[in-house]
């Protein structure tokens, strides 16, 4: 309880450090809101009127201050870009990212650990050498190539799903869920090639060990000591590496979704830091620090439960 | 006869570990087998528990009990291991599965043995091992069926492998040098528990070790092996009285015997280190983050005056506080009390395993070099002809600058680092158990280096071991210790 209290603390101060470098940055970039929104032919005066509408002229700690507060309050502010509250523009396109990097990351679950342990099983077999050479072969694909090629195969070629077709979650939950499973694998089958290649070379590595030995002499098969006694042992760095895989699948969410045109936060983000639309990009950024670091903090006390060498109260 | 092995050869890739081996272990006896590290010990032990990796061929036939082992299908062999023949490891520190429940895994053999315990109920299977932890010497048996490895010091983890070699009632338990990582009162401790479990549940014990003295008093039955060979077979009366083999007779003489140094009462010159009432710390562990850490005392204001030329020996048991004296010596410790007063320049420390210490990449000579790089008073010339010169003296051909750590034998690489600081002109060396890794036939020869080295040059050392013979037959005198506080006299032990 006590270790999950100071989870959470840290996760808070984590956060304003974010906040912080946000704000800090977007004083550094050159450009500016105002500018960008009135476009070029604005007379000094507009650019002024809006400057100050927007309180941009206010001073640096201030301007900070009174953002961090309107973030407490739930309020966002409005894009200085589109004249629409940040959380109206940002609604719906982030239940399609946030959804899409929760599918892929089921995925790369499900798929590399069974993967994986066939593998490890089947290292010495010409099987699983084969197997393993294909892995490479699909981490070495960055995913938005490997989203075309689906496109290609499955969508245009074999007919199982329909290119671009994108179905609105107040119309039907499942279809939206659906409609993003061929972007979710592209996501996801780079990673799932790194994750069941590591875990592979760690049931190697396990296999090895003296107690394997030990339980060899008890009289086991080699079923019964893959499964209960090299797997668990196994798994537990794989854990970790699954919570790291998290952030580069939102880094990867962000370039899929414009491959098969989803409406997701990826086409907004890059508009707005074109735009320097200070609100919409730190909240973009805020969220996703948030779900990367919630991620790795339940991976953390996760891996606390099944490893019992790591002590809770420390 | 309990287990008959006849011709048992083994070969890896081309090279013959086991060659030709016959051996035998009666009911109720205990066998021990005893050689040099890669005389084939082990893997004969593994070959008969069926352990062996893929790649070793085996021939020859192990009779247990009249039925060849080695003609048994896969899960037929299954039967025998932990319910017929069991074994304990050399290393407790890593055999057992640090994931799994203490109580688990010695149940686990139960479970894995349907034929004998099919029909046990599970709070019958429960008791049995929690009686299996008594009879093997661990109390409060009910709390540790229920913790992990890693909360079980050393000789606990050992007494847990004995339980689970011993759940099963095995006739026969092959024990492959069940002592060698614990220290000599774990020692004694574990060999009078396999006495007694011989004796009481009278079942057979197949010893490996290389350490003679243990063999001598423990077995009905010795067999001396030497690169794969069985060169001689007796009672240990025979073996150590009337040895045969010259083999034998080498490695009967390599026993230090504790016979203390004829010069033992030389006269003391000046001090090379002063140690006065000092001590050291080692911060303790938090419980709060915003806790001020507090710290654990671990040497205790301790007093010791080394001379030139003298050899003082340091004898404790582990964690006991030796080696982080002998850091706080070097000055490697951050958080000390009182003085240590180096009279000399360049103190020098030898380790058990000198190969995690010397840099596998780089070649002998380069290593030897490196002290030498801030001398400007020697032309590199002369560097060259003094690590020739410091490599003659202990006992190598200068070849072996040419080599790598990793082509060296244990014995040569200990030679190396007596050699690393003797090429600085060190007079004070710490010396941290330098022999218990190695053989003993080897053991001997670094011994009368350490002594040869010592009389030629007038080093003073400062000696540390657990083994009391080797420190009786090296040093003048003699200091304990206990708890982190030094004294001269041996605390006696329970």
């Amino acid at each position: 309880m006590k270790q999950i209290l100071r989870r959470l603390l840290t996760l808070a101060v984590t956060l304003l450090l974010i906040s912080f470098l946000i704000f800090v940055i977007f004083q550094i970039i050159p450009g500016d809101g105002a500018v960008s929104r009135l476009g070029t032919d604005a007379t000094p005066e507009q650019i002024a009127a809006l400057r100050k509408q927007l309180h941009l002229d206010d001073p640096f700690f201030k301007r900070y201050f009174n953002w961090l507060f309107g973030l407490f309050k739930g309020d966002f502010g409005d894009s200085y870009k589109y004249d629409m509250s940040v959380a109206d523009l940002i609604g719906n396109k982030l239940k399609v990212t946030f959804f899409l990097a929760i599918e892929s990351f089921i995925l790369i679950v499900l798929i590399s650990l069974p993967v994986g342990i066939f593998l490890g099983r089947t290292a010495k077999k010409p099987v699983g050498a084969a197997l393993h050479v294909t892995t490479q072969v699909f981490m070495a694909i960055p995913s938005f190539f490997t989203g075309i090629l689906i496109i290609l195969i499955f969508g245009l070629g074999l007919k199982l799903f329909v290119p671009y077709y994108f179905v609105r979650p107040e119309n039907s939950f499942f279809g939206f869920l659906g409609c993003m499973i061929p972007g979710a694998f592209a996501i996801a089958i780079p990673k799932i090639s790194m994750v069941s290649r590591f875990l592979r070379a760690n049931v190697l590595d396990e296999s090895r060990k003296d107690y394997v030995r030990t339980a060899y002499s008890k009289g086991a098969g080699e079923k019964h000591v893959f499964y209960r006694h090299i797997l668990k042992n196994a798994i537990l760095p794989v854990i970790t590496i699954l919570g790291m895989t998290i952030a580069e699948i939102m880094a990867g969410s962000i370039v899929v979704e414009q491959v098969f045109g989803l409406p997701g936060m990826g086409q907004l983000l890059i508009s707005s830091i074109n735009h320097r639309d200070f609100p919409v990009v730190s909240v973009i950024i805020l969220y996703m620090a948030f779900v990367v670091i919630v991620m790795n903090t339940i991976v953390d006390i996760l891996y606390q439960c099944i490893d019992p060498r790591i002590d809770m109260e420390d | 006869m309990l287990l008959s092995v006849k011709d048992l050869c083994v070969e890896f890739r081309d090279k013959v570990a086991v060659d030709h081996v016959n051996f035998q272990v009666n009911e109720n006896e205990i066998v021990g087998i005893i050689g040099e590290s890669g005389s084939g010990k082990s893997v004969s032990a593994l070959s008969v528990m069926g352990l062996l990796n893929d790649d070793a061929k085996v021939s020859g036939s192990a009779l247990f009990d009249g039925k060849d082992l080695s003609e048994l299908k896969v899960n037929e062999r299954q039967m025998y291991k932990g319910a017929e023949i069991s074994m304990v490891f050399q290393e407790p520190m890593t055999s057992l599965n640090p994931l799994m429940k203490i109580g688990r895994q010695v149940e686990e053999v139960m479970l894995l043995h349907p034929e004998e315990f099919g029909d046990w109920t599970e709070e019958k299977r429960k008791e049995k091992v929690i009686e299996t932890l008594k009879v093997v010497g661990l109390d409060h048996p009910e709390q540790i069926v229920t913790m992990y490895p890693h909360e079980l010091s050393g000789g606990m983890r050992q007494r847990v492998m004995i339980a689970i070699a011993l759940i099963g009632q095995p006739r026969l338990m092959i024990a492959d040098e069940p002592t060698t990582a614990l220290d000599v009162v774990l020692q004694d401790q574990i060999l009078q528990l396999l006495k007694k479990l011989n004796r009481e549940l009278h079942m057979a014990v197949l010893f490996i070790s290389h350490n003679m003295s243990i063999v001598q008093n423990f077995c009905d039955r010795i067999y001396v092996m030497q690169n794969g060979k069985i060169v001689e077979t007796g009672t240990p009366r025979e073996i150590f009285l009337h040895p045969k083999e010259e083999y034998t007779k080498i490695l009967i003489a390599s026993i230090p015997d504790g016979t203390p140094r004829e010069d033992k009462d030389a006269v003391l010159e000046e001090p090379v280190l002063e140690i006065k009432d000092f001590s050291a710390f080692y911060p303790k562990k938090k419980k709060h983050f915003y806790e001020r850490g507090g710290r654990v005392c671990i040497v205790d204001h301790v007093d010791l005056t080394i001379h030139a030329g003298e050899c003082v020996g340091l004898v404790g048991r582990s964690g006991c506080g030796k080696s982080t004296l002998s850091k706080g010596i070097l000055g490697l410790l951050k958080d000390t009390e009182g003085a240590v007063i180096h009279h000399t320049k360049h103190p020098q420390m030898i380790f058990q395993d000198p190969y995690s210490s010397l840099n596998p990449k780089k070649k002998i000579g380069w290593i030897l070099r490196q002290p030498l790089a801030l001398r400007t008073d020697l032309t590199p010339d002369q560097k060259s002809r003094l690590i020739i010169d410091t490599v003659t003296q202990v006992g190598l051909k200068p070849e072996v600058l040419d080599r790598y750590p990793r082509e060296l034998s244990g014995g040569m690489r200990q030679r190396i680092s007596i050699a690393i600081a003797l090429v600085q002109g060190s007079k004070f060396i710490i010396a941290d158990e330098p022999v218990s890794a190695l053989d003993v036939t080897v053991q001997k020869q670094i011994l009368e280096l350490f002594l040869q080295v010592q009389r030629e040059t007038n080093i003073a050392f400062l000696f540390i071991s657990h083994d009391r013979n080797v420190v009786k037959q090296m040093c003048h005198r003699i200091v304990y210790m206990a708890d982190g506080k030094l004294s001269d006299e041996e605390a006696v032990v329970d």
